[in-house]
């Protein structure tokens, strides 16, 4: 569940937003990112990774690389990973810290040589109690085990975002996707927040495995938000456990941000999330 | 006929040109109808001598038929009219009349009675010519087609302006363009990762580098360390690296692959977005197609216009250029360059029958005759102003001799249309498709310009199939003393004068017979006549009179010959 959402008016936490200096950063990323720490009061922080697994390839003495744009294999130097990736990373900050700006968030950079986990733990140990992580590479099939052993291995995150390879808008409702009561209030801020500046509205949708656990549900929810439950809240019918089935409920909401749980019934371990993100328009802020 | 001419009727001669007429070089009889009345003995009449009382037996001309023809050219007429009903290609005509016989008015008028029973002449128009785009085409149309063919095409791409953004702003079109991108992602992905799974079986890693790819060796997922390697028994290494190299040439494969599916990719998205812009730009002409079904030309140049915007539909895409000031959106269509090439230039249009018209009403261009191309770019169509020939084509086109003396370029354009029967604007970059010419002309010369042209330009006899020479004046006797009374009393209607007394018509007569030449002669000058008419009738106003008397003509006369003998006086100079 969301550990902990910043109020209004506070100020802590960050939105780390981990890439490489050398990867392939999906198009929405950023833009979700910042949206994020909009929403939230909270800064962003851009993390470079430096993968320690590169730079000892280059050591190796038959080392060769097969360059993106065609050609023959090169042979590498660790003193030519390094200053390439140097100068990838300072780019990245650049172009990071010139969005920061143009949005008015406040914008940190490090760069870090050290497996991806550990940078954004260690990130997200310095800034606490409230982080998000949002990863600037576009989900694959790995993503959804990647995000759950994140999960196990951070304790200080709070969430992380992802984006499909196509995806291409922040805007819409944004929509949370509810699996246990427990959930309920937390997801519920954190989309009212995300939502707040737009006029999309925030929709609720249950599922509670069968008609009668959602029919319950429902009933729970409502007596739970009481007079509080703003007019814009939908609850949305029952679905099918499977990642298009959820698509389909939010391609007909026309949903934006998305909030959901990650290893539940609807993204459960092993691709679920792959076949959600590959869907979906939008960001999605998996929570644990 | 109603009178009798002052010489015997020569009948029509044919190839009996006078001196400098020259036959035709084609096929079409040359008709010659020569009544140049000639030299008569010199009047004997006194000047006031008037036909008897008992042959006016009016009150006033209101009390007689108006004449409202052209008196005393009969033989011009029917020439004129047998002429007109043949209405061949090529039959001009070229009528041969001193000047103040009011010829041209009267033709005109002739031509104009003739041409309102046609039926109405088509409608011209320039398209862009998509294979040949120097060429603009010259469409013809049913009468009155030509606006609706200009309006629908702009009203169609008025729509496609918001049709194809919206086309491919829709969901159907973006999940056809993912699907395409993501097939693509996952063919070059699914390569990559076929590679990366069968070099982990080798316990190979393939590693993302700052530039491309690298591939490594592995153990328990990580990449070894290069200190563990080197540990490694000599064997073994030897044989990893040899598994490494051989994925290094496929890895490379795969790699290199990337512009050609990069290409693909393109492709497959051009085809998509072509695909989609289709049916919108089908959906747009579906009305103006079927409006002109039947016209093959129209619905070939519609044709290839759908294919050009097929291939160029991002023109729609990203907003229209306009003019300074002038309104946003789809309304500025007419004022984007980029789209001149689909619009349709209407030169000519009307829905109501076969045009008379004046090459004078036209100022001495270059193009007066046969239109003029002003624009030399993409779309020059849009730049083609009309002509005379483009205005009178499927009518008749009167055009008087001393317009063309003045103005050689004219003559030149026009000969050489009238001789090959079809003319083209005439243009600098472009050549537009000619169009068939299918036009009366109607040439008005007097004897010493028509002999001129006939001795310079051999072309310009044979452009005249006809030629009428006018007659100046015709015998004076009984019968002709009364049409000449309803002559009058015509030129009293046109003129809206007063009207005459017999005595009156009578003195008019009398100064007739004065000016012909010869004796028993009237002059059929018409001038004369109506200057004489329009000056009585301000002397009838000024006197308060309510007819134009015998008086009033008589005080014109008299103040003419004052007039004369005052400009006499001052020719003799000071005694």
């Amino acid at each position: 569940m969301i550990a902990h959402v910043a109020e209004s008016g506070e100020n802590s936490g960050r939105v780390v937003f981990q890439l490489t200096a050398q990867c392939e950063m999906a198009p929405l990323a950023l833009a979700a990112a910042l949206r994020v720490a909009r929403s939230f009061n909270a800064g962003l922080e851009s993390l470079v990774t430096e993968d320690p697994e590169v730079i000892d390839f280059a050591r190796f003495d038959f080392a060769r690389e097969v360059s993106c744009d065609g050609g023959r294999p090169q042979s590498v130097t660790v003193e030519g990973f390094e200053a390439s990736l140097q100068s990838l990373a300072v780019l990245r900050h650049g172009e990071i810290a010139t969005a920061a700006r143009d949005e008015g968030v406040p914008f940190h950079c490090r760069t870090l040589r050290d497996d991806r986990a550990s940078a954004i733990a260690a990130a997200c140990f310095e800034n606490g109690p409230w982080n998000v992580a949002v990863l600037a590479e576009a989900v694959s099939d790995g993503t959804g085990d990647l995000v759950a052993s994140l999960f196990q291995s951070i304790p200080d995150v709070t969430g992380f975002v992802v984006v499909g390879p196509t995806a291409s808008r922040t805007a819409g409702p944004v929509v949370a996707i509810i699996e246990q009561l427990a959930h309920v209030q937390p997801m519920l801020r954190a989309a009212e927040r995300l939502a707040s500046g737009a006029t999309d509205g925030v929709h609720l949708v249950l599922f509670g495995g069968n008609a009668d656990e959602t029919a319950w549900m429902e009933g729970q929810v409502r007596l739970l938000l009481g007079d509080s439950a703003a007019e814009d809240l939908i609850l949305a019918p029952a679905i099918a456990a499977s990642a298009q089935a959820l698509a389909t409920v939010l391609k007909d909401l026309q949903a934006g941000f998305v909030i959901a749980q990650i290893d539940g019934a609807l993204l459960p371990p092993g691709g679920g999330l792959a076949d959600l993100a590959r869907e979906h328009d939008g960001p999605l802020f998996l929570i644990r | 006929m109603f009178f009798r001419r002052a010489k015997k009727d020569q009948a029509a001669k044919i190839d009996d040109a006078p001196p400098g007429a020259v036959s035709a070089p084609h096929a079409m009889p040359v008709l010659v109808v020569d009544d140049a009345t000639p030299e008569l003995p010199q009047a004997a009449v006194p000047p006031d001598a008037g036909p008897a009382p008992a042959i006016l037996d009016f009150s006033t001309t209101d009390d007689i038929e108006a004449y409202d023809g052209w008196f005393g050219q009969d033989h011009a007429v029917t020439a004129l009219h047998a002429a007109l009903e043949l209405n061949a290609p090529g039959f001009n005509i070229c009528i041969v009349a001193p000047p103040g016989l009011g010829a041209k008015a009267a033709v005109r008028a002739l031509l104009e009675k003739h041409t309102a029973a046609r039926p109405a002449a088509s409608d011209w128009a320039y398209v862009h010519n998509f294979e040949n785009t120097r060429c603009p085409i010259a469409l013809k149309l049913p009468p009155g087609r030509g606006r609706a063919l200009a309006d629908g095409v702009l009203e169609a791409l008025c729509e496609l302006s918001v049709t194809v953004p919206a086309v491919f702003e829709c969901d159907a079109f973006k999940a056809r363009r993912r699907l395409i991108a993501d097939g693509h992602r996952a063919a070059a992905g699914t390569a990559l990762a076929g590679l990366q799974h069968k070099a982990a079986d080798q316990n190979i890693a393939l590693l993302r580098t700052p530039n491309g790819y690298g591939l490594a060796p592995m153990h328990d997922g990580k990449v070894v360390k290069p200190g563990v390697f080197a540990q490694l028994p000599h064997a073994m290494r030897s044989d990893i690296e040899t598994r490494i190299a051989a994925l290094q040439t496929e890895l490379a494969n795969v790699v290199n692959r990337s512009p050609q599916t990069i290409r693909a990719q393109q492709a497959a998205l051009l085809a998509l977005r072509a695909g989609h812009a289709q049916r919108a730009i089908d959906a747009a002409f579906e009305g103006l197609e079927s409006g002109f079904a039947g016209l093959p030309d129209v619905t070939g140049f519609l044709t290839a216009a759908k294919s050009h915007l097929v291939r160029n539909c991002d023109l729609f895409v990203g907003g229209l250029v306009q003019r300074e000031g002038g309104e946003p959106g789809p309304a500025s269509i007419a004022d984007d360059p980029r789209f001149a090439r689909y619009l349709v230039n209407v030169i000519v249009s009307r829905s109501t029958g076969a045009p008379v018209f004046e090459l004078s009403d036209l100022p001495p261009l270059e193009g007066a005759a046969n239109g003029q191309t002003l624009a030399s770019l993409d779309g020059a169509h849009m730049g083609i102003m009309p002509g005379a020939l483009h205005i009178s084509n499927g009518g008749a086109l009167l055009i008087e001799s001393i317009d063309l003396e003045a103005a050689p370029h004219v003559y030149r354009g026009l000969t050489q249309a009238l001789a090959s029967r079809e003319f083209r604007p005439a243009g600098v970059a472009s050549r537009p498709m000619p169009v068939p010419l299918q036009v009366v002309s109607v040439l008005l010369a007097d004897e010493a310009v028509f002999q001129r042209h006939c001795a310079a330009d051999p072309l310009f006899a044979s452009m005249c199939a006809v030629t009428v020479h006018c007659v100046e004046q015709i015998e004076r006797n009984a019968d002709n003393e009364v049409a000449f009374a309803r002559w009058i009393a015509g030129l009293v209607d046109r003129g809206k004068h007063m009207p005459l007394t017999a005595a009156a018509v009578a003195a008019i007569i009398g100064d007739s017979a004065d000016r012909a030449k010869g004796e028993k002669a009237l002059s059929l000058a018409e001038d004369a006549v109506t200057k004489v008419l329009a000056e009585a009738h301000v002397g009838a106003l000024q006197a308060d009179d309510k007819v134009i008397d015998a008086g009033h003509i008589r005080h014109v006369f008299a103040q003419r010959a004052s007039q004369r003998g005052a400009n006499a006086s001052r020719s003799a100079g000071p005694a």
